[in-house]
């Protein structure tokens, strides 16, 4: 039981690490219906940012982490100002050859720049080790993991669901034209959509460094997790996809101590047993 | 059988050829270039091979010159992109119908290697193999040497020296691929025979890089070692993290393996989190020889030390050596038979110890270290402290 927990938890904070990178290309794809592929790119290029940040600049590990948000968020506006906008119309075939083609010269871009090596980074003392609660251990990185991620979730589901920004996009996601038919600027509503969720896959970037790493195959390594996260929570909503990410972080972690040989395979399992029982979405109505 | 045109033209080639060459009374040796082709990975999964032995061959031509016995030395490059079989045995046909060389040198992976010996065997063009540590690869390639390691040479010496050295009971942990089983299987042979016992094996799959389920299934089963093979790249870091925060060392957990997951490319990355890892290998940059420190210096000098000089470079480095040697034999004949000929039982110092090429096996016989991972003057090392001297492969047939 003390295992189960142990290991439950650790689930749970890679869970909250795949609901950053994927909730950004949830909104951004039930709103615009935009495939893009290049999202986990987004957390790459924070998770380098707050790299060079710190290693070559001497910058503590949490002060690296806004900067990540902000800089990654306007990096991937103006990205979105001048190529992805002029896709919105085309066929997903043309969206998904531009997005991946962004992927590939992505790794090679940080190849070039960073090297092929694996980036590492040392987080403070404090939030490294165990720490030992009732016989359970719980790493301490992971339980930071998961106190950050829940207060970026309620924030989250409050702006959506109690603010006017949040209603406005509610409605863009549920109808788009309706939506502009009322005098709702849905084109600046998506860029401002997109601001923040590249920004939480920049932020999920750099936090996911210290457990998942960061070399320039990121943007694919990772692409395949945030699609199903996405697939599964459903389009456009919120709660789905946090929902999606944590079933899959928890399965994943789960799986591999209990049925070892299985490994990788498990979170696909749970995905495909998922989807057939609710192919809309986890929380979506049948 | 040939026609009566090409036959003819023959002639007239012939012919040609003795009134050029019939005013040179005594042409000495021959004078054309000695041309090597080079098939490794220079991008794809792992473009820090290509550069490792870029900086073996740069390092081995600084010190002995590019002209051998009277003949230029000449280098040209192919990239096969990472273990994908069909280019580098394209990139090797290439070389040796249209670059025309004498040699073939390379391969990162035992897949290349072997696409490579294929057109060795045919074009009967000596091939140096720098890496592809899979047993038994060469016997029906007669032209083929080896000077890297097989995976059953580095593996034996640990899995003897770990239940001599109170690891009793092992929990084996690898990359579920190719070498990482072979690796897996050598390791439990070796160490049951020598009185351990394998409390647990557990294959992760490749690219894992959350290693807490299986390193809470490692802690259950309360091992003396674990025993690691993992690709180097992110796996060992993520690996021995998890093995730092969850505390495996204060349950007495030690880790060992080869030296594969802690290669001096990857050490810098990895961190102090590595330090006191036990590992057999051949190659350390910390090998304690002149003939060693000259190298890293000269291969340091040609490449800015980015990659640390590893097993890659050093391998590169010998195999350019062995054919140093041979050519040197051979008074610069670089015909095929005379070159294998002369490559057999060659015994010579690499900056790893010394080696001997077996003459029945063409595969390398060497020293395998005991090393453990220590920061010497700030920089992370396997520093050596047992060798087992002269190791052949034990699977070779």
């Amino acid at each position: 039981m003390i295992a189960f927990a142990t290991i439950a938890f650790a689930g749970l904070a890679f869970g909250v690490v795949l609901f950053l990178m994927a909730s950004g290309l949830s909104v951004t794809m039930g709103l615009m219906g935009f495939a893009n592929l290049a999202h986990a790119t987004f957390a790459m290029f924070g998770g380098y940012l707050a790299v060079t940040l710190m290693n070559a600049h001497g910058w503590p590990f949490l002060a690296t982490l806004p900067v990540a948000f902000v800089v990654t968020a306007a990096a991937a506006t103006v990205l979105e100002r001048l190529i992805f906008r002029r896709l919105y119309r085309s066929s997903q075939l043309e969206q998904v050859t531009l997005t991946i083609g962004l992927v590939f010269m992505a790794t090679a871009a940080a190849t070039y720049v960073f090297g092929s090596d694996p980036q590492a980074i040392s987080v403070p003392a404090w939030l490294s080790g165990d720490l030992v609660v009732g016989g359970a251990e719980i790493n301490r990185y992971r339980l930071f993991l998961v106190v950050v991620g829940a207060l970026l979730i309620v924030a989250l589901i409050l702006g959506i669901e109690r603010t006017t920004f949040g209603a406005k996009l509610r409605a863009a996601v549920d109808d788009r034209r309706a939506t502009a038919s009322c005098g709702i600027n849905v084109d600046r509503l998506f860029m401002t959509a997109f601001f923040l969720g590249s920004g939480l896959a920049g932020l999920g970037g750099a936090l996911s460094i210290p457990i998942l790493g960061l070399d320039p195959n990121f943007g694919l390594t990772f692409l395949a997790s945030i699609l199903i996260v996405v697939t599964l929570g459903g389009l456009g909503s919120l709660r789905g996809t946090l929902a999606a990410a944590l079933v899959l972080g928890i399965a994943d972690a789960v799986g591999k101590y209990y049925i070892p040989w299985a490994g990788a395979f498990i979170i696909y399992a749970v995905t495909v047993a998922l989807l057939l029982w609710r192919p809309k979405g986890l929380l979506a109505p049948r | 059988m040939a026609t009566p045109i090409a036959a003819s033209v023959r002639i007239a080639a012939l012919a040609a050829a003795a009134l050029l060459v019939a005013p040179t009374a005594t042409p000495a040796a021959d004078s054309t270039p000695i041309r090597i082709g080079v098939v490794t990975s220079f991008s794809g999964l792992t473009p820090n091979a290509g550069k490792e032995l870029d900086g073996g061959i740069a390092a081995f031509l600084k010190r002995y010159g590019d002209t051998w016995s009277g003949r230029k030395v000449e280098i040209i490059k192919r990239d096969d992109g990472g273990p994908n079989a069909e280019v580098a045995k394209r990139m090797a046909q290439e070389l040796v119908v249209q670059s025309n060389v004498d040699f073939l040198l390379g391969a990162a992976f035992t897949p290349t290697a072997i696409a490579i010996e294929s057109v060795s065997t045919q074009a009967k063009k000596p091939f140096f193999i720098v890496n592809g540590a899979t047993s038994n690869i060469m016997n029906n390639n007669p032209y083929t040497s080896r000077y890297g390691m097989t995976i059953a040479q580095i593996v034996q010496p640990m899995s003897k020296w770990a239940p001599q050295n109170g690891i009793k009971k092992a929990y084996i942990l690898v990359a579920d691929y190719a070498p990482g089983l072979e690796s897996a299987t050598q390791f439990k042979e070796g160490f049951t025979a020598a009185g351990g016992t394998i409390v647990g094996e557990v294959h992760v799959p490749m690219g894992n890089l959350d290693f807490s389920s299986y390193l809470q299934r490692v802690k259950d089963a309360k091992p003396d070692a674990l025993y690691v093979f993992v690709p180097t790249g992110q796996m060992p870091i993520a690996l021995m993290k998890g093995y730092a925060d969850q505390n495996l060392a204060k349950d007495g957990i030690k880790v060992i393996g080869t030296g594969d997951f802690v290669t001096e490319d990857a050490l810098n990355a990895e961190g102090d989190a590595v330090l006191g890892v036990v590992t057999s290998y051949h190659y350390s940059e910390a090998h304690p020889s002149k003939l060693n420190d000259e190298f890293v210096r000269d291969y340091t000098a040609a490449t800015g030390a980015n990659p640390r000089p590893n097993l890659m470079a050093a391998a590169a480095y010998d195999a350019m050596h062995a054919i140093y040697l041979a050519v040197q034999k051979t008074k610069g004949d670089t015909s095929p038979d005379k070159i294998m000929d002369a490559l057999k039982g060659l015994s010579y110092e690499s900056p790893r110890g010394p080696i001997t090429i077996d003459a029945s096996t063409r595969d390398i016989v060497q020293n395998i270290y005991l090393r453990r991972v220590e920061k010497k003057n700030g920089v992370l090392q396997n520093v050596e402290f047992q060798t087992v001297p002269m190791v052949k492969d034990p699977l070779e047939k």
